[in-house]
């Protein structure tokens, strides 16, 4: 198996919280493929660079994508399709 | 870099296609280094000094034989192409290091990919490999990177990574053609269309790839 590299976890993680728009931190460790642990570590990363805000909804919290964060996947997408281009990993 | 054929006609229109060319190669180291920034990676770095590094050569050639050919032109000197300390002899050094850098560099990228192909063929003729010449050592690491980059094509079967194997591929092409310039003048006009279109290849391939959304 081959090991994910920080930016594609954080696209990875990204990417679930965009195709659900409010997503809950159980979703995104499932289908981001993480541990509970690397999924807070990496969700509290992306809090701190400004890629996603925690909302509180129905007495519970999820997690949404600011404009930063959609900026990251659109940028991402063009980094994956330029080093697949070369061959290279992301 | 000793008797070349060039024919009259041709002269300064090499020098726009170096130009043209380094142009376009500054802009994939560019974007090689934006890519850089984003992800870390030692791979997008050395990609981005490969370019920078080829593109420097070919801009100092540019200007190396924009000055040999306005000597001609305007104060009729005839190039001669024939001694190191000549100028247009130092824009080809200066250009065949910095090529040779940037395939070396290349080649090291894919050699360091954990992709590996399961055989590598060796397409050059032996007799080839023993004659010191930098077009040489540039084929055939040229045929390395073509070879490679055409591994990951099949692998992803995607248009960009189809023309970055094509522009490998004419760029091997061309130092094939300077190789045969010295018997025949057609070979040196043709490496340089050669040269170009694999630099124009590169540009789709980054218009592309900036194009896609997601």
């Amino acid at each position: 198996m081959i090991r994910r590299s920080k930016i594609q976890i954080y696209y990875d993680i990204l990417r679930v919280i965009q195709r659900e728009t409010e997503a809950r931190p159980t979703h995104i460790l499932y289908k981001a493929n993480l541990s509970y642990e690397r999924s807070k570590k990496y969700i509290d990363q992306l809090m701190e660079e400004g890629f996603i805000q925690k909302v509180e909804k129905k007495g519970s919290f999820r997690y949404v994508l600011t404009e930063k964060g959609h900026k990251f996947i659109s940028e991402f997408i063009k980094v994956r399709e330029f080093s697949e281009a070369f061959g290279l990993d992301v | 870099m000793a008797y070349l054929y060039i024919p009259v006609w041709f002269y300064e229109m090499d020098s726009v296609m170096y130009f043209v060319s380094a142009v376009f190669g500054f802009l994939i180291s560019y974007y090689a280094y934006k890519v850089y920034e984003m992800s870390g990676k030692r791979s997008h770095f050395a990609l981005h000094l490969a370019f920078a590094v080829l593109s420097a050569g070919l801009f100092a050639l540019s200007v190396t034989s924009s000055y040999v050919y306005m000597n001609f032109f305007i104060r009729r000197v005839e190039p001669s192409f024939q001694t190191i300390f000549d100028i247009s002899d130092l824009g080809y050094w200066i250009y065949f290091l910095a090529s040779l850098a940037a395939y070396f560099l290349l080649a090291a990228i894919y050699a360091a990919e954990k992709q590996k192909p399961d055989f590598v063929p060796f397409a050059i003729p032996f007799w080839y490999t023993v004659y010191p010449h930098f077009n040489v050592i540039s084929l055939f690491l040229l045929s390395y990177i073509t070879f490679r980059a055409g591994v990951n094509w099949r692998i992803k079967r995607s248009l960009n990574a189809l023309l970055v194997t094509v522009a490998f591929a004419l760029l091997g092409a061309y130092h094939l053609l300077l190789l045969m310039s010295p018997f025949n003048e057609w070979s040196y006009v043709l490496a340089h269309f050669s040269m170009l279109l694999a630099f124009v290849c590169l540009l789709i391939m980054l218009r592309r790839v900036s194009r896609v959304s997601g």
